[in-house]
């Protein structure tokens, strides 16, 4: 591109300015303040527009306002150009009204043609060139260096060339890119080494709002397992409280049940004393029927009815006594009759006895020849004779143990024989010999027999029976005597018992007004029913009060018990069959047989359990009461959320940022590799130029540190060892090698130089000229300067091809 | 009976925790909406005069919902006269201290879990076989359990669960459309997704999605199916139609302020972008995106338009304005950095064209952009401008 005309209809100090610049070098001098800047500018402006909008904070102007003319109207101006290809363009732009034109050189109006950007309007700089304002001002302008020789100067100035190599911006370093990049990383986000940053604090907010969470989803499990419990347990309460209603209407179909038994045997008991009071009344009328007999002793009356008793005992003992009286004097009188007289009965006993007498005296006598045996026969009772059943015994045996022998030919049986045989002999042989001994004592018998004779007893034994019953009957005579005799004094000793009694019955009779003439027994048997009816009527009747006392006492029990069964104090009967009436009809009295103990106990165990039941609820009810607080975890769940996508979206920016300057550093080291070599060529040759051939070679390593070869050495010299000017010079010689390597291809863009040389020499200034001259033979350069000897300089170097701008 | 009409439902989520990143009392006001629409579905059981309720899971959220809710639930379901059938699903799982063993639900309602999984209707002519969650998370379920069809009934499979979606990593009861089809029941009564869909290979199987919606991942219409199941010549038609329940609706969109000088600019553009929707009813999230070339701070574009609006999120994507197209001719390190960032960026955006719900993807393409952002933002001012938030 090659400006052809600026038109400057109002901009800035500038009013209705129109310059000509040439293709090649046109150099402005003049002093400062003189609009040197605003020139600038307003190509700048006529290329790009001005920023509009509002003052900056350090109270600059905007461009817009900044270069608005100073009394004027007209705030626009027109510029023309011709571009590489030998296209000319007219623009013509209005800043106030902020429009824009653009013609070729037809003046065809092209400005629809280009795409707008709302501000500037069209891009047709953009379209024309192939970089922006802000690649234009990096790249065509180079403005006032600081090119102080002292070490700040050349620091800065190192600074820029570094930059221009790394980022291709001069005031941009790679340096202070990546730092950017990761002291926003760091300060913005946060790194893993880092504590407080905004990354950290979401983590420290996302960790105690996750710890709470958990908290709070821990409390509410609690409270879920509270809330469970308690459904349990409600569950069960129901059941028991059905099992106890079931029991309760059981207990009270059985306590209507026993009640009714109860009422039953109290009105049973009722009757009972209702009977037993009718007993009790007719005892007491009978005890007043009975009074006459209430004075009766009864001992008295024992006594009295004893001695009635007796004198009739009496009555009958003398009757008794009397008859057996009577017979006894019968039976003495006919004893009396059988016997001899005594004088007889003593004679004929003396006689025989005399007789019997001298009997035994001759028989003592005859004894001593003969055995005793014989002498005693007369006197002792004659013994039985066994001895014809001993031999016929014998004799049978003997014949039936023969007999026994001859059946079993027994040895035994026939020794047995034997033997029974030889005693039966041997008795009869002995037998023979004592009836042969008796026979020498027959003439002593005979003469008894004669006295007996003579008595009247035909024999001793005739004798014997007389004398034996006539000694009995005197026996008995006497005996009958003695009988009569008690007999008489008993029936004597009893008419005088009697005669005493019937005088204490007199005094009986006469003590209680009886008539003595009824019949004694009778009267008394009268009067002893009469006191045993009164003694029975008493006994009666107190029997009677007592069983009224047992009974009441027993119905008094059945009515506490159905008192305390019903739970209601009953005083009657009827009391008790209201409260009975009052039982629901439904409650049956067919339920199972089931005793009140039982269901008490049941229902005991079943209340102790719907206690504990409740008690366990009332306590889980109040757990439950205190839930968590449901706002709390939904702030906290919501605020995690929040945060978590805000965490998420910071990590995304953290990794951009660090994926940028990752980029960055991985492109700055590609480009340098690529970039560098042609940027150190180009500058190169620039060097060699402007140092008169001494510099013939620049050099950028990888750290970026830019060396020259020495020309005396041939060694690489590090920049910070060169002098201010040759840094300059070096400054310079990047900045047309990085111009000509950015528009590589495109659009050659014009030079603006602003004071570059203030710190050369002028060799130095010449040679950069001569360069200048050379490079303008291919691109329009705009050099300013306020200095007489650079301009005196350009003069010499460019002669004729010098084109003098004037801006007065 | 030959015909039964039932109002079929799921992924309610009563007491959800509400993720919009709402303030004040928002979150309260979508947790009544959210109790709204419940209500709004039994409305329809009594003014469409269904027979039945299913409630295909996701009833409401084990985790927040408190026992005022219960007591609520107890008195809205006791008083409406039809059976309601519910299985638990992965929010509402059959836990043991789940709200569904641990309160007394009214005599109507029948919870099918795995102890009583099924439930014959007799007076509907009705079969319910139900199969949700009894933990928190349930890989692929055993469906040889599933008792089969009644002969001459009609036979319904509630079903909470991922059906012929391959999840690999987040798969919750995954199924296929030819198991179940195996089943052979007449209408399969689906939940977990809440977007509704009834385009499932499987026949007659229906997901009526959230009756609320949740997110700004659940936009569009939502409601509950009003299905009516009859018998023809020994076969079962059914007639589905889809009510809608739902207070509000998401929306998620995208305003491109390339181009916008000033803030007055953009607040005009989010202005015209919001004509025709209603602030009462629509929850908004607005992405700006596009270039600028000067500071969007949310905070100011929320508080100055969100005023009268229920919910209007306001997110600043923009990134600075840069030239790229110049940029990318530039030889400078800037152009370089462009250049090798824009290879990235065409390499993610053409994965993103593949598979353009990847949510990795996504992120990369972000980052992508966002380190070319600050990149070209530190090589031109040497600092990076950042959001006030961050």
């Amino acid at each position: 591109m090659k400006i052809t005309l600026l038109d400057i209809k109002g901009f800035g100090r500038f009013n209705q300015k129109k310059i000509a610049p040439k293709y090649g070098f046109n150099i402005v001098y003049e002093s400062n303040e003189s609009g040197k800047s605003t020139l600038q500018a307003f190509i700048r402006a006529m290329l790009f527009g001005l920023k509009g909008g509002r003052k900056s904070k350090d109270g600059k102007l905007p461009p817009l306002k900044q270069y608005k003319p100073w009394g004027n109207d007209q705030y626009a101006g027109i510029m023309e150009y011709t571009l590489d290809n030998g296209k000319s363009y007219r623009v013509g732009r209005n800043f106030e009204k902020g429009t824009v034109n653009i013609y070729d050189q037809g003046a065809n109006n092209l400005t629809s043609e280009f795409p707008h950007e709302r501000d500037r309007g069209p891009k047709f700089a953009y379209e024309h060139l192939g970089i922006d304002a802000e690649v234009f001002d990096r790249s065509a302008f180079i403005g006032q260096l600081q090119t102080i020789i002292d070490a700040e100067g050349k620091k800065g100035l190192i600074e820029r060339l570094s930059n221009l190599g790394t980022t291709g911006n001069e005031d941009m370093s790679l340096d202070s890119t990546i730092n950017a990049l990761e002291s926003t990383l760091l300060e913005k986000v946060g790194t893993k080494n880092s504590t407080t940053r905004p990354l950290d604090r979401l983590n420290n907010r996302i960790s105690a709002l996750i710890q709470e969470k958990e908290e709070l989803e821990a409390q509410r499990e609690k409270y879920m397992d509270t809330i469970s419990q308690l459904h349990m347990d409600k569950e069960a309460l129901a059941k028991f409280e059905s099992d106890l209603a079931f029991f309760k209407a059981q207990r009270k179909s059985t306590e209507k049940r026993e009640l009714l038994a109860l009422q039953r045997e109290s009105e049973g008991l009722l009757n009972k004393l209702n009977e037993l009071d009718e007993g009790i009344k007719q005892c007491h009328q009978e005890l007043i029927n009975l009074k006459e007999y209430e004075n009766y002793n009864q001992e008295e009356l024992i006594e009295i009815s004893g001695m009635l008793e007796e004198v009739k005992q009496i009555q009958d003992s003398l009757l008794t006594k009397q008859t057996e009286l009577r017979e006894v004097k019968e039976k003495c009188e006919e004893i009396t009759d059988t016997l001899d007289p005594d004088e007889l009965f003593e004679k004929k006993t003396t006689d025989v006895t005399e007789a019997i007498k001298e009997y035994n005296e001759s028989k003592q006598e005859g004894a001593s020849s003969y055995s005793s045996a014989g002498t005693g026969a007369g006197r002792q009772k004659p013994k039985r004779d066994w001895r014809p059943f001993l031999i016929s015994a014998g004799l049978i045996s003997a014949i039936l143990l023969t007999v026994q022998f001859f059946q079993s030919q027994d040895p035994l049986s026939l020794g047995i024989a034997i033997v029974a045989a030889v005693f039966s002999i041997t008795i009869i042989l002995r037998k023979k010999n004592k009836d042969l001994v008796g026979s020498g004592t027959m003439t002593e018998a005979d003469r008894l027999k004669d006295i007996l004779l003579k008595s009247g007893f035909t024999d001793m034994i005739n004798y014997i029976h007389y004398r034996e019953s006539q000694i009995k009957g005197r026996e008995k005579k006497e005996n009958y005597s003695h009988q009569i005799k008690n007999l008489e004094e008993e029936i004597e000793q009893l008419i005088k018992r009697k005669d005493a009694i019937l005088r204490s019955w007199d005094k009986f009779a006469s003590h209680h007004y009886l008539n003595n003439d009824s019949h004694k027994e009778k009267l008394i048997e009268s009067i002893k029913q009469g006191v045993e009816a009164i003694k029975r009527a008493n006994e009666k009747k107190q029997r009677l009060l007592l069983a009224k006392d047992t009974i009441y006492e027993k119905f008094q029990i059945v009515l506490k018990e159905a008192s305390l069964m019903a739970g209601e104090s009953f005083e009657a009967v009827d009391d008790l069959s209201r409260y009975i009436m009052g039982f629901d009809n439904q409650n049956g009295t067919d339920s199972p047989q089931v005793s009140m103990s039982q269901i008490d106990e049941e229902m005991k165990a079943l209340e102790e359990r719907i206690n504990e039941t409740k008690l366990r609820i009332a306590s889980l009810e109040a757990r439950a009461e205190n839930a968590p607080d449901q706002s709390r975890i939904y702030s906290v769940i919501e605020e995690l959320d929040s945060l978590i996508e805000k965490k998420s979206k910071l990590e995304l920016r953290g990794e951009a940022l660090a994926l940028a300057s990752q980029t960055i550093k991985s492109v700055a080291t590609s480009m340098q590799k690529d970039y560098i070599p042609k940027l150190n060529s180009q500058m190169s040759k620039m060097m060699e130029k402007l140092s008169d051939k001494k510099y013939t070679k620049v050099m950028t390593n990888d750290e970026l540190v830019i060396n020259v070869v020495s020309p005396e050495t041939e060694e690489l010299i590090s920049v910070n060892s060169l002098s201010g000017g040759t840094i300059d010079q070096i400054y310079l010689s990047m900045r047309l090698a990085a111009v000509t390597l950015l528009e590589k291809g495109r659009e050659s863009i014009p030079l603006f130089l602003d004071e570059p040389f203030s710190q050369y020499d002028e060799n130095r200034i010449t040679k950069a000229f001569e360069l200048l001259k050379d490079i303008s033979k291919e691109r329009q350069i705009f050099f300013f300067t306020c200095r007489q000897r650079e301009y005196d300089l350009a003069l010499e170097v460019f002669g004729q091809d010098l084109n003098r701008i004037s801006l007065q | 009976m030959d015909t039964v009409k039932f109002v079929h439902c799921a992924d309610i989520h009563l007491d959800a925790p509400i993720r919009d990143n709402g303030i004040g009392t928002y979150s309260d006001i979508r947790r009544k909406d959210i109790r709204n629409a419940f209500l709004r579905i039994l409305d329809t059981v009594k003014q469409e005069n269904a027979q039945l309720l299913l409630i295909s899971g996701d009833f409401f959220e084990q985790k927040t919902t408190g026992k005022s809710t219960m007591e609520w639930l107890y008195m809205m379901l006791s008083q409406l006269q039809v059976p309601v059938v519910i299985i638990p699903g992965n929010h509402d799982p059959y836990i043991l201290n789940s709200w569904y063993r641990c309160w007394e639900w009214p005599s109507n309602v029948t919870v099918l879990t795995p102890e009583n999984p099924s439930l014959i209707i007799e007076e509907l002519n009705l079969h319910i076989y139900g199969m949700g969650f009894s933990t928190y998370k349930e890989d692929a379920p055993d469906l040889s359990v599933v008792s089969p069809p009644v002969k001459d009934k009609f036979n319904i499979f509630m079903f909470h669960g991922t059906l012929d979606m391959n999840f690999t990593n987040q798969a919750y009861k995954p199924v296929t459309s030819a198991d179940l089809e195996r089943l052979g029941y007449d209408y399969y009564a689906l939940g977990h997704f809440h977007r509704s869909c009834s385009e499932y290979p499987l026949k007659n199987a229906y997901n009526p999605g959230s009756p609320e919606p949740l997110g700004f991942d659940e936009q569009g219409v939502h409601g509950i199916f009003l299905v009516t199941m009859r018998k023809e010549y020994n076969r079962v038609v059914t007639e589905v139609s889809k009510i809608k329940t739902a207070n509000r609706q998401y929306h998620d969109t995208v305003l491109d302020v390339t181009g916008c000088k000033t803030l007055d600019e953009v607040k005009i553009r989010i202005l015209a972008l919001l004509e025709g929707f209603d602030p009462e009813r629509d929850i908004i999230r607005i992405k700006l995106k596009g270039r600028t070339g000067f500071s969007l701070e949310e905070e100011v574009l929320s508080t100055f338009i969100s005023q009268d609006w229920l919910y209007l999120r306001i997110d600043n994507e923009t990134r600075k304005a840069f030239d790229l197209e110049e940029l990318l001719l530039d030889n400078s390190l800037a152009g370089a950095f462009a250049r090798e960032m824009k290879k990235l960026i065409d390499q993610a955006r053409e994965e993103l064209e593949g598979d353009p719900e990847n949510k990795d993807l996504q992120q990369k393409e972000e980052k992508l952009d966002l380190a070319l952002s600050f990149g070209l933002e530190a090589l031109s001012t040497g600092r990076i401008e950042w959001p006030g938030e961050f």
